[in-house]
């Protein structure tokens, strides 16, 4: 078994071990852990230098699409404007092409002013205060040394984040609770700040120092927090609040959103002023010394930290439990509570929650509040694969009827991703109220449309990168990124294609992106640099007006129409037409870079190098080629790789899509679609189907890669390189002399790679049953 | 999905096909949850799921 190891992706980075606040309930300063009184006021220039260089190594030896750094204190605003500013430009600078940096700074606010707020519109820093409540429930503990409250400078600074100028660095409140405090009072006052999210945090306690409760109130931070609930449950769930929303996602088959709740693996690792490594910082309520990991930016990376035993204490989900919460109903909603609040000095962690009874009480509640699916509203039928296609895409394979019915599951995720956005973008409190009215227009063309021309609408919804703008939307909704309100207008143009594939009359607004209008499948049109464009549809033509321009588009045909457009193109070859998508914008989704579009003189070489690969594929790896063109919709060329390598790419997003970069030859394209067209196969069925534990984060080793891989990503390699066997095995066989001993070589190396990942996933213990039938037919397919 | 009297593997996403699309919105929050976190997916970017540091809002 290889050693686990759960790569960290969450930092919290000390940049000032000082606070201007004096609050009596700051687990920093007022609770068992006195370390900050050693620590260097403010982080170092060598500090910030090492640290975004051990941050930069982890997450490219792990591939983390993207890490989030948290500004962190003390009071993070005392480090200085200069000193911040260089926090961020050397955090981006070492990210650059490896990760995305989600940075955010945690602040009491009473130092933010116009400076601070136009450097973290600079940066790019999303921006989080503590506020708990009113000025009567914020005095209570937030105040200076001197007594004196803070309301005043922290509302002003809200004030600040509310204007349309800085609106997008809003990133929500944090409010501890005290439950002296009038709940609906509370809930009231942090609305009135027209925050995107909330945060309710209980208070830090152990069961050596418990939390504050009146008599008899062994449930009052239910009591308390349930009061809220009811409130925000009847209001339709104004705004976001992390708890509420934590508990009903996972009550109902989602994830965690907070690590105070749920069984997620804990990815996060404080860095100190001094450099040091320390666990999460709430440790500092349990005891002296408690978050401690002995190690530094200086002399270890962040995998030293992965592996340190208090971080892996709380990555190992139900097993990490004591026996009591193992037992409990609600334990995949509450996963034991937070960590700290577990803590006795007799037993350590293993423990509940020293907020035990809340928590029951709360989840319950919430379970007893959800709105049960009624019978009509429940569909009668789930998705299933005939058990003889089943095993024929396990083994690797799976013909047109296979392919079919992963396009039907497909098509399902694609309704309720749309309705997820529009929903969401309509609810949303930042989105401005001009787009919220497009979303609407879109969506009133699109269901109109569903409800009379149902193929229409799917000819225009399922273009593969239609999911992958739909997920693109719903977590960027959650985390309020600039760019949201032309992100959420392309449904205009989803809408406006559908329009045109039914022949049908509508008229929506699109955003303009990179100067184009942007027509999911039929192409783009160059209309210089705007904000949006007005599309009407009438039959077979669409007018496009943006500006004072205007512009005649005929879609049907392949070529011509006015300058500027620039139709989607398609490849041919005898049984298979796909398009050459260049041009949709949200292609990119891959690790490799999109092309730009291509000349005519390269498509007429792509068109060449497809027709004599497809040929290649029909004759030579006749079992591939029937599911290839009943499935592959969209080949999307890339920009070439390094140099005498050949690159390819899928997204699990992006069902039907292949992204190639054109190699050299015929044989090698063959090669890559077929290889590609098998993690489209693959991500397909694991839209379907649970074939291992998600829980598991452990890193496997794959035979061909020098990284680790997570087990979703070594069963999708290994899947692939059971037909890149198969290809080299076929080829041996048609080739001659030194052809097909080279072949032959390639059929062996393949052969004994994919034998032994099988085996990996095979011990890994993390299959499920159905996972175990599925790796057993892929073993059994793997001939000598 | 094809109707046939052959067996089947089951599972546990919702055949919306045949739900209006203007009733997704308002499919009861398990069918959509469900779907979700399926539509969502993709741990081979993003190994798994991980608890959100509670002060990083």
């Amino acid at each position: 078994m290889n050693r686990p190891l759960v790569p960290l992706s969450q930092f919290v980075l000390k940049v000032h071990s000082r606070c201007d606040l004096a609050c009596d309930h700051c687990y920093v300063y007022e609770s068992a852990d006195q370390s900050w009184h050693g620590r260097p006021l403010a982080i170092s220039d060598e500090v910030i230098s090492r640290t975004a260089e051990r941050i930069a190594q982890h997450a490219a030896s792990h591939r983390l699409g993207t890490v989030q750094v948290v500004l962190h204190g003390g009071e993070p605003l005392l480090a200085g404007p200069d000193r911040l500013r260089r926090v961020a430009t050397e955090l981006r600078s070492a990210l650059t092409g490896i990760s995305r940096l989600d940075l955010r700074i945690h602040t009491n606010g009473v130092l933010l002013d116009e400076e601070f707020c136009e450097l973290f519109a600079e940066q790019d820093v999303r921006v989080g205060i503590s506020i708990d409540g009113d000025r009567a429930a914020n005095d209570r503990h937030r105040r200076y040394a001197n007594g004196r409250s803070s309301y005043d400078q922290v509302i002003r600074a809200i004030g600040r984040l509310q204007t349309a100028r800085f609106r997008h660095l809003y990133s929500g409140l944090l409010c501890t609770i005290d439950i002296a405090n009038d709940p609906l009072g509370v809930y009231e006052a942090l609305m009135r700040l027209a925050p995107p999210r909330i945060d309710f945090l209980l208070p830090h306690a152990t069961w050596e120092n418990p939390p504050a409760r009146p008599p008899g109130g062994d449930e009052a931070y239910a009591d308390w927090l349930i009061a809220i609930f009811d409130r925000w449950l009847a209001e339709g769930r104004p705004v976001q609040v992390r708890t509420f929303d934590s508990i009903i996602s996972t009550l109902t088959g989602g994830d965690s959103l907070t690590e105070a709740l749920g069984l997620a693996p804990a990815v996060l690792a404080v860095i100190e002023t001094d450099g040091s490594y320390e666990q999460v910082d709430s440790l500092k309520t349990a005891f002296d010394g408690a978050p401690v990991t002995g190690l530094d930016v200086f002399g270890y990376s962040l995998d030293a930290v992965a592996q340190h035993p208090g971080i892996l204490a709380r990555q190992h989900g139900l097993a990490g439990l004591c026996r009591t919460c193992q037992e409990c109903p609600v334990v995949t909603s509450c996963g034991g509570g937070l960590y700290t609040h577990r803590y006795r000095a007799a037993t350590g962690f293993a423990n509940p929650s020293v907020f035990c009874a809340d928590l029951l009480k709360l989840i319950t509640h919430v379970s007893s509040r959800l709105p049960q699916a009624a019978p009509a509203e429940q569909p009668a039928l789930t998705h299933r694969v005939s058990d003889t296609d089943f095993r024929a895409l396990a083994a690797g394979f799976g013909g047109p009827a296979a392919v079919a019915q992963l396009t039907d599951a497909q098509r399902s995720l694609r309704r309720v991703l749309l309705g997820a956005v529009y929903q969401a973008g309509s609810a949303a409190p930042a989105i401005p109220d001009q787009v919220k009215a497009g979303l609407q227009a879109a969506w009133t063309v699109l269901t109109d449309i569903d409800r009379q021309q149902p193929e229409a609408f799917d000819a225009a919804a399922s273009h593969p990168y239609v999911r992958v703008w739909a997920v693109r939307c719903l977590e960027q909704l959650k985390t309020g990124e600039p760019g949201l309100a032309a992100m959420l207008g392309h449904l205009g143009a989803i809408a406006a294609v559908a329009a045109f594939r039914a022949g049908a009359q509508a008229s929506v607004t699109v955003p303009v992106m990179a100067g184009a209008v942007h027509l999911p499948t039929l192409g783009r049109l160059l209309v210089g640099e705007r904000d949006t464009a007005a599309v009407t549809v009438a039959g077979d033509a669409i007018t496009i007006v943006a500006g004072d321009r205007r512009w005649d588009l005929a879609p049907s045909a392949e070529h011509g129409g006015p300058a500027g457009w620039q139709p989607v193109r398609r490849l041919r070859a005898p049984g298979i037409c796909v398009g050459l998508e260049d041009t949709d914008p949200y292609r990119d989704c891959h690790q490799w870079r999109a092309a730009p579009r291509l000349a005519d003189s390269e498509l007429a070489r792509w068109q060449r190098c497809f027709e004599d690969a497809w040929r290649e594929i029909e004759r030579d790896h006749p079992a591939y080629a029937p599911a290839i063109a009943a499935g592959l919709s969209a080949l999307m060329p890339l920009s070439a790789g390094p140099p005498g390598r050949d690159i390819s790419a899928s997204a699990r997003h992006a069902f039907g899509a292949v992204a190639v970069a054109l190699p050299e030859d015929p044989v090698t394209l063959a090669l890559l679609l077929i290889h590609e067209f098998q993690h489209v196969k693959l991500g397909a069925v694991l839209d379907i189907y649970d074939l291992y534990d998600p829980a598991d984060g452990r890193l496997f080793h794959a035979p061909w890669r020098e990284d680790l891989r997570p087990l979703e990503g070594l069963l999708q390699g290994t899947y692939a390189h059971l037909a890149v066997t198969d290809f080299w095995r076929a080829r041996r066989e048609v080739t001659a002399g030194a052809e097909a001993e080279a072949a032959g070589q390639r059929f062996v190396y393949w052969r004994d790679h994919t034998r032994e990942a099988i085996k990996t996933l095979t011990g890994s213990g993390s299959l499920t049953p159905l996972g175990e039938r599925f790796v057993s037919e892929m073993r059994q397919s793997v001939r000598p | 999905m094809r109707s046939t009297s052959e067996a089947a593997v089951s599972s546990v996403l919702p055949d919306v096909r045949a739900v209006p699309l203007a009733k997704m919105p308002s499919l009861g929050t398990v069918t959509l949850n469900q779907a979700l976190a399926r539509a969502l997916s993709d741990s081979s970017a993003c190994p798994v799921p991980v608890a959100a540091f509670n002060s990083a809002i």
